[in-house]
Order: structure tokens, then sequence, then C-alpha cells
């Protein structure tokens, strides 16, 4: 492997790292070193890698522009032995020993990256704002489709590694602050002072934000015996929390603050065993403080997106924090006062020669200081920089700016540089104030835009407020978090009266037009000013337009860099205010946040809660396969010596149409509705009539919508006179309790009922089949009385000495059928019972594959399977049951409406195939055999659907294949012959009645 | 995230809490006295009112009651919870 253990660029002393700890890590294969303290960043800028990038539309090489999760470019995909993060922001990731980085773009190299051709000056147009939706328009999306899906996506996750693991954690407090700079740590400090309980929330490692790479001197003292003092006073306080390392990503209503915590591996790929690497907080606070700080905005001229190019903070932060001097040979580009600090820092510190391209035409405060072995030119524009080529593979310096030339009134000049520090102004960091849907102000003085605080529970301090100066932005924040009051909305701040010192910034000149496509707005979109033009030119007025246009301010920097210039520029275009014009919102999260933090540990089996059977452990015994029913492990089928799923399933069915099958069908909702209102309030909502329902007896009826549609099916059985029992669906009892508890109380309160869910109190255990009976007979005395006494559609209750028992006679598979209810804790032995005593009676344990398959026989729906959200009875062949009832019901009304009426609608069939052994596909769509046309030699299906195949299976009660359908009129076709089609391929079928053994019913009537 | 003050639970997070919509004129006692139109506004037609209405909620997982709401729906501000016997006028009076 090439090794690179020089730091050309690392000066030999200061900065807060750690020079006993050297750290080896890799970079796209070659190894460099960093040491502790150091980001992935600031290790490759002192080796002098400066290309680490391609860019996304026109793969340009690109290198760290920014700090922290400002980073629009420097996205690697980083692997630590064997942990994992496809994008991480090199700024932000902390160097361990034995990191592997690369970078996420460029093919076959990062040097030699064929896709930079779509830079050329005529493929460029290919990919410029809004060639995206163009794709849709012509010819045809499928052929861009795979090209445009390859280049976008960012990285890869490598799957071969393992799973990334996270914490979940809630926490509430007095205040959130976010952001522990100068203002913030100032704010959580007065607030703990007045005894509020505060979490601290720093995105970096270190707290004290911009006072780390700062010599600014703050109330009176220097930043770092400030900063000192304060920690002591935070440390000392059991009620400040601060989170370093942690990410504020998101802001939500009622002081809600979403936060993710890295969990830094400290020990290196040796102590990874697995855990967690990220923390999820979930915070809360009466009071949540912005003190996110500004950042500084870049400046638009020709070619602005080179490596080398920087913001002028970001290499005053790698100097001060990680001594790091990025280039021996810098130009700083500003048309603001806050870059002499940058050019002062850097000849005192570096002693390098330094030239100031100031675009302001005379003097101001800051260029008057007279600065050693600087060189200062005002009213310098710069008119385009030019890069190095490299040849071979070696990246590092590939592209990276070689010159600048500016021009002073009509002279043209070239300085040679090796690094070029732009300030363009500065912009309060506002993302999480315009989460919750909180418009950005525009603050003309400053020239920024600020977060609107209109009655919310949130306020911005220092910086992100539009306070500059490091003292009166602490006084600032002290104030506020003092003078705030939970829970008062809107609580003033003082800012109003607070001297302005912001480094207010003089508009740049505007680049030629001609040269509009090398000026970068937005970097990490690849978005230059020409695509800003497009959208203009199309038409498009309102930034949020713009911005999904262009993608300007998209992607995971969420226009960190790009806001502010993006606003001035379509301003400048639309010969507009910026005011009016706005600042695009920002969306959570505001960097990059690892979807397995969001996951925590609700994945895998703990993604949602496992329902088990009561008989569960009987089951298993039994052979049970189990699978997931809407949330039930139920037994899919039993292994019964079968050789596979479909024979066990065949010998099930079998066993229910000759034998005796033995279910279990606890899931099965179980509603108990009492009072003396009992009858008539259940009489509001189903289709059959309840009033006229015998004690004892057992009606099946449609429970719907008020829309008209099916919302369930099931059987009401009348237990007195004042007490109802309702057998919704196993996956719609939750369902249907809500519907019922939701009328009573909002409708019909005066109704005196009560509704009681005893689903899991009671399991179910089906006897079906013909020798159902003979299985019963065996049964203690008190239970084996009702196997010839109990007819079809009837209720008993009792007890043995063990335990009491409800027997319901329904039938679900065509066959006799008793639903022997007995109170869950007994499931196990009735279930083992049961197989005892039936066993010469030939029983057989049956699963619910079996069982859904049987009352295909019959043509009997399955709620979810036959009936989507448009079902009404009438199409399901109700129409008469139903229209028995005269007075109102839920949904009736409805029904009468026209649309409800219409003889087109969607109705069940029944489908024999022509081949009675092919099963026809669930799903398959039902074609007239005109439209059916074959595209060329594809297989591409055209024409409309008149129906859909619904339930579909081998019958062993008819002997074939059978099938379930809603077809477009289809009970006025009965007899015609449809084509079925499905992936390709076709059948044919005949519509018949939806019913396929014993259309009579007298197999479960005897 | 939305804290809710349910009458019967007190101050609770909307994880645990189900938005029912907008409040809705109570059913026609006579539905097939109701034309087509009228009927069809009932159902499907909602106010979507841009700041306070008025709104209901379950208490899912708490104590199962609906409750009233008033929301504006623009800045998620809630004025007040009422349980549902309150006089719908009283609040919209309020949310006006």
């Amino acid at each position: 492997m090439k090794r690179s253990l020089q730091a050309p660029f690392r000066i030999p002393n200061g900065g807060r790292i750690d020079r006993s700890r050297k750290l080896r890590f890799q970079f796209n294969g070659v190894e460099y070193v960093g040491f502790g303290g150091d980001t992935i960043a600031s290790a490759l800028l002192a080796a002098g890698v400066w290309c680490v990038a391609r860019s996304i539309r026109r793969h340009r090489t690109r290198g760290i522009f920014a700090t922290g999760v400002a980073e629009p470019n420097a996205i690697v995909t980083v692997r630590q032995g064997r942990h994992q993060d496809p994008v991480a922001l090199a700024t932000r990731t902390q160097l361990v020993e034995g990191l592997c980085a690369s970078s996420i773009r460029g093919w076959p190299n990062l040097r030699w990256d064929l896709a930079a051709a779509l830079d050329l000056p005529l493929l460029r147009h290919l990919t410029a704002a809004g060639f995206y939706y163009k794709t849709f328009m012509w010819p045809r999306w499928e052929w861009f489709e795979p090209w445009i899906r390859h280049a976008a996506g960012p990285a890869r996750v490598a799957l071969e590694l393992p799973e990334i693991h996270a914490h979940t954690e809630s926490a509430a407090f007095d205040a959130i602050v976010i952001g522990a700079g100068a203002a913030g740590i100032a704010a959580a400090v007065a607030l703990d002072a007045i005894g509020h309980s505060v979490a601290l929330i720093e995105e970096q490692a270190l707290i004290g934000g911009s006072l780390l790479g700062s010599d600014e001197m703050i109330e009176g003292v220097s930043g770092d015996s400030w900063l000192a003092r304060q920690q002591t006073l935070l440390q000392g306080s059991e009620r400040v929390t601060i989170l370093r390392n942690t990410l504020a990503f998101g802001r939500y209503d009622n002081g809600t603050v979403a936060a993710v915590e890295e969990i830094v591996p400290s020990l290196g790929p040796q102590s990874d065993d697995g855990g967690a690497r990220y923390r999820f907080w979930k915070l809360r606070a009466p009071q949540v403080i912005l003190a996110t700080g500004a950042l500084e905005t870049p400046l638009l001229f020709p070619g602005n997106d080179r490596p080398g190019v920087m913001l002028a903070s970001a290499a005053h932060e790698y100097l001060r924090r990680f001594a790091v001097q990025v280039g021996h040979q810098p130009v700083i580009i500003t048309n603001n006062d806050s870059a002499y600090a940058v050019a002062a820092a850097f000849t005192r510190v570096c002693s390098v020669p330094i030239t100031v391209l100031d675009s302001r035409p005379g003097p101001s405060n800051a260029s008057r200081v007279p600065l050693e072995n600087a060189h200062v030119i005002h009213g310098a524009q710069v008119v385009s920089t030019s890069g190095l080529w490299s040849f071979g593979r070696d990246h590092r310096s590939h592209g990276r700016v070689r010159s600048v030339r500016f021009k002073v009134g009509a002279i043209h000049r070239d300085q040679r540089c090796d690094a070029v520090l732009v300030s363009g102004g500065w912009m309060p960091a506002i993302q999480l104030g315009t989460h919750t849907s909180v418009a950005s102000v525009y603050e003309r003085e400053l020239g920024v835009f600020i977060a609107a605080r209109k009655g919310q529970d949130f306020y911005a301090v220092g910086a992100a407020a539009g306070i500059w100066c490091r003292s009166t932005a602490v006084g600032h924040a002290r104030a506020a978090a003092q003078s705030a009051h939970p829970g008062v909305s809107g609580s003033k701040t003082p800012r109003d009266a607070l001297p302005r010192q912001w480094p207010v910034a003089t508009p740049y000149p505007g680049p030629p037009r001609n040269r509009e496509a090398e000026v970068w707005i937005d970097l990490q979109n690849d978005v230059t000013a020409r695509d800003l033009r497009i959208a203009t030119d199309h038409g498009l007025r309102s930034i949020e337009h713009i911005k999904r246009f262009t993608t300007v301010g998209m992607g995971t920097d969420q226009g960190r860099t790009s806001a502010l210039n993006s606003t001035q520029f379509t301003a400048t275009l639309l010969k507009a205010d910026p005011a009016a014009i706005g600042c695009a919102k920002s969306r959570p999260p505001v960097a990059p946040v690892c979807l397995a933090a969001f996951a925590g540990v609700s994945r895998g089996q703990l993604y949602h809660p496992r329902r088990l059977l009561p008989a569960s452990q009987a089951h298993e015994k039994s052979g049970a396969v189990f699978d997931d029913f809407g949330g039930w492990q139920r037994p899919d089928h039993y292994r019964n010596g079968s050789p596979d799923r479909e024979c066990a399933v065949t010998q099930e069915s079998k066993a229910v149409r000759h034998a005796v099958g033995l279910f279990d069908g606890s899931p099965l909702g179980k509603i108990e509705v009492v009072g003396p209102d009992a009858a008539a309030f259940l009489n509001r909502f189903y289709i059959a009539d309840v009033l006229s329902l015998p004690v004892g007896r057992i009606r099946y009826s449609l429970m719907l919508t008020d829309q008209g549609t099916i919302l369930d099916d099931g059987v009401i059985t009348r237990k007195n006179e004042t007490h109802f029992l309702l057998s919704p669906s196993s996956t719609q009892a939750r369902r249907v309790l809500a519907c019922l508890e939701s009328w009573h109380q909002i409708e019909w309160p005066g109704d005196r009922v009560s509704l009681t869910d005893v689903t899991e109190q009671w399991a179910v255990l089906v006897l079906a089949g013909p020798r159902a009976r003979e299985v019963l007979r065996r049964m203690p005395q008190e239970l084996a009385m009702y196997a010839d006494r109990l007819p079809h559609m009837a209720f008993v209750e009792g007890a043995t000495e063990d335990f009491s028992f409800r027997i319901f006679r329904v039938s679900f598979t065509g066959a006799v059928q008793f639903e022997i209810n007995v109170p869950a804790r007994h499931a196990d032995w009735l279930w083992t019972h049961f197989l005892k005593v039936g066993a010469d009676a030939g029983i057989c344990p049956v699963g619910v594959e079996a069982w859904m398959r049987l009352r295909v026989d019959k043509g009997y729906i399955h709620i979810g399977s036959e009936t989507d959200g448009q079902t009404t009875p009438d199409d399901l062949g109700f129409g008469e049951i139903r229209s028995r009832k005269t007075c109102d019901y839920l949904g009736r009304r409805s029904l009468e409406l026209p649309a409800m009426l219409e003889p087109n609608r969607l109705q069940l069939v029944g489908l024999l195939a022509e081949d009675p052994t092919a099963v026809i596909p669930e799903g398959a769509h039902l074609i007239e055999p005109r439209v059916l046309v074959h595209e060329e030699s594809h297989d591409r299906c055209s024409g409309a659907s008149a129906g859909h195949v619904t339930s579909s299976c081998l019958s062993i009660g008819a002997g074939r294949s059978v099938a379930l359908a809603m077809l477009r009129a289809g009970r006025s076709r009965i007899g015609e012959w449809v084509t079925a089609y499905s992936l390709g391929r076709t059948w044919r079928a005949q519509i018949v009645r939806p019913v396929f053994y014993d259309p009579m019913g007298t197999c479960f009537r005897e | 995230m939305l804290w809710l003050n349910c009458p019967f639970c007190g101050e609770r997070p909307e994880t645990e809490l189900e938005c029912g919509g907008e409040w809705l004129p109570p059913r026609p006692t006579v539905p097939r006295a109701v034309d087509d139109r009228a009927w069809a506004r009932w159902l499907f037609m909602r106010e979507n009112r841009k700041g306070f209405h008025v709104e209901r909620w379950c208490c899912r997982y708490g104590c199962g009651g609906w409750f009233l709401v008033v929301r504006n729906t623009l800045t998620h501000e809630v004025s007040r919870t009422a349980p549902l016997s309150t006089p719908v006028d009283e609040l919209q009076g309020l949310a006006r």
C-alpha cells in the first residue's frame, strides 16, 4: 500500500490536537497519519490532499470547503473495523486508528473519472437545471431511469458488514440549548443559575464553538480562559447535561427536539463488539434556545468550486484548532471585514505572504489596520480561476486552484496561489429555526435572514439571532435565558436594543452572463448561477419552486452555504427585493442521520410485538409451521409427515371434507355488548336485523362504514335480551371496536350500552368436518350433550367441572363446525385432548392456509381479499339480504347514491380455469380477449382491466382449481369466458356463480 | 410533537392519541330525508380552515375517550381541549 506519512501543511505547534497520539488511516487506498483530535478533513488537509470528491452532476473535482456540518463536498464512505458509515462528512468524522475512508464518486478512480466528460462545454447542458423533469417528457423515462438512478445515489451500503445498532432515549428538561458556542454556554450557565435543568447539545466533540478557533477576547479575557471558567461552572452542576458529538437535527412542535449522538469507539476497531454506534435522543423542554451561530457565505465568481477554494472562517478554524495551514500561498477574496482576522492569523501564525482581494473600492475599518506580509488590493473582482492538471493516478492535488485572475477597473491581473479563502458575509444558522413551518425574516440592515419568532416555544440567541460581537452575544444569551418563562410564547429578547456590529457585506459584483455556468451557488447539488437563470426563465418565481426545479438547497447540507446566495442571485435575476423572495426552508434532518439511529431497537424480532396463541406450545408439538397473520403468530400448516406445504395443506383440507379437522381460531375478535339498548345500538351498524335475533341464535352480517363500503363481516350472537357477542374478523377486531366506540361516544351517547373486548380472554378451538360430532361426543358430558342438540347458527354456554365454555355452531368451511370457546388458559389442554380423543375419527390439525382455501369452496368472503375500501354489500351479492331491513343503519343512505348503484361495478364471481389443474395467481387481471395486445416482442399487456382474481386455489371439495374474482358487471356475465393475465402469462376461465361445493348447504345443516 | 390535555387523563403526547379529524355536525337523524347532495356534503366535505378549528381526538392508549380540541391548523397552537359534551358553538366562538 502507498504511504504518505508527511504532513507538509501541519504547523509545528499549537492547535487542540493530541500530538502524542498518532493515528494511521487510509483514504482511497493511501495511508496517511493524523493526530488525536483530528477529523478526517483536517488530517487530509494537513497531508495536502486537496481533491477528495467529485461533484454530483458534472463530476468536477472538489475539495474540503468548510468545517463541521456545513461541508457540502467532502462526503466519504467510512469503514472502521466492522463499522461502516456510507455517507460520512469528512469534516465531522473524528479520526481513529485504522479508519478507512474512500470517496464516493469517480470511476474508474477519483483522478480519472470518465463521467467528468459531463463537464465538457457541450455536455454540461445535459445535466442542467430541470433536465430530470424533462426526461419524463421525451422520449421515454425508462431509458434514462437506470442511468439517473445510478448517478444519483451518493454511496453504497456494504451489506456484508454487520448492521449498525442504536439506542433510543427520551428525556425532558426545563430548557434545551442547541449549540455550545459562547452564546449557548452562557445561556446554559444562566439557566442553571436560576435552577433550570438544561440539555446543552453540541454537534462537535469539544464545546466552545467558534471560541476554539479564534483569537478574539471575550468579556475582557481570552477565549480559552473564558471557556475554562464556564466549563467549570457547567461541570459542577447536576442540572446541566452536556451532549457532545450530538447533532440536533430536527425541531418539532411543543419544544420537541430530535438529536442523534454518535458513540465514538475510543479504542479503535479492536473495541468493536457490535455495540451501539448511535444514541437517538427525543428531547423535550418548554423552551428551546437556538445558539447555532452563523455560517460564512461563499462568493460568486467563475471557478469558485475548485479544490483549494474554502471558506475563510473554515481556514481559520483549521489553523487554530487543528494546526493546519491550508496553503503556503493563500489568497483571500472578500467583500466584508471579517476576513481580515483570518488574514491576520495567517500572517502571524504561519508567516506566509497573503494577498487580500477586497471587492470594496476603498479601505474600511478593518483593512486600514496594517498587516505585515499582507497585500491588500481594493476594488478587485475575480474573473476566473485556473487549476492544476496532474498526470498519473495521484488525485491529491488534481484540479487544485493554481491561480486567480482578477480585475481592478479595466486591468486584469493574475495571482498565483494554492488556496483561495472566500468570505462573502455571514448568515445566521437558522435551519432549526425554520422547522415547524416558521418562516424566516429578512433583516435588511444586515442583509441576512433570521428565524422569525412568532408565538413559538423557541428563540435564537447570539449569532443565530444576528448578534455578532461575542461579548454582546453572551450578554444577550444570558438575558434571554433569564427572562424567558416556560410556556410564555414569544417572550421578548432585548435584541433590538443591542448595537449592531455584524460584518455587513457589500454586494459582490455579479458574474458576467456568459460565465454563469461556471459560477457555483450550491456545491453539493452542483447548481450554478446559470441553473437559477434557467429556472427563472422557465417562469418560476417562488424560491421554493426554484429549489425543487434546480435542487438548490437540497441534499445533506440543506443549503447551509447556498441559501443566502441563491436568494440574492434570484432577487437579482427577478429584479426583486430579497425580502420578497424569501429563504427556502430547510427540512429535517439538517445533516445526514443514519437510518439505524431512527430504527433504534425496533428491528428484527423487536420490530413489532408478536402475539402468541394461548395454545402455542401445543401447536408446536403438533408440528406447526408458524407465520405472521395480522400480528398473530399462527400455524400456517402442520408438517404432520407431509413432504411439503402443498401436501400438508391438501391433507388438512381432506380431513375437513372427509373426517374432522381441528383449527385454532383464537385471534377471532370477541366483543361483548351489554346494556338495555344493546340490540338497538347494534341495529344501527349491521345490515341484518338485530332486533329480531332470538336469544341463543347467531346471525351472519356485514358492518359498513357510513360511506357504504364494507368495514367487516362477522357473526352476532344473542346471549340474552341485553347481552350480545360480536365476532369480528381476526384482523379487524380492534378497528371494529374502535368504530363502535367512537359512534357510541360521538353520535349516540344516549344508548345505554357498554362494549368490552374479550378477544384475548377466550381461546377458540374449532372442530370442523363430517365427524366433528363424533369427537365432541367423547368430551366431558357437559360439552358432549351439545354434539347432537345444537342446531346450525345456534349458541350455548355452560361449564364442566374444570372450565366454562361457549359453543358457537357456525360454518366458515362449509362443513359441520363447532367453535368451542374456553378461557385462554385451558386452550393447551383442550387442543391436546381433542387430538387424543379424535385420533380414531381421523382428526387432523388444520392451519390457516387450508382454512382459507376451504372457505373459497363456498365463496365465503374474506375481508381484505374480496373487499377493498370500495366494496359494497351489493357488489358481493348481499343486495337482497340488505333490502330486507327497513330501518336506517350505517352506510345505508350512501348505498342509495347513484355511484353505488352503477351496474358496471366490480361484482363477486367464481372462475373456473379451462385447465382444471391450473391455479390462476391471485391478483391476476381479467382482460377482455379483444383488448389484450402483445406489444412487439415484449410481454407487455395493454388494455383495460375488467377486474381481478381475489382468491384462488386447488379445491378438495370441487376436485379442481377454483377462483373468486371481482369483475365489472360480473353477475350479468355468468357463463361467459374471460382471460386472466399475470406477469406475462394468460389463462382462459369461465365465469360462474361463486360457490363450488355443496351449493345448497346440506353438509353443514345436517 | 403535540401534547394534548385529555379531559380525563391529563397531558398526553400525540403518540398516545388518535386524531379523528375535523368536528362534524351531528349525523342527520333520518338520513333518507336528506337529499344526495346534502348527504354527500355531510359525508365528505370538510371546512379545513386555516387557523383555529375544532377537531376530535381519541385518547387511544389512555382512557379511550373522545374529546374536542381547538387547534390552529397553521401554527399547531392548541388553545383548549374539552369533553365531547361541551357545546361546540362555544368552542367555535373561541376558534374564530
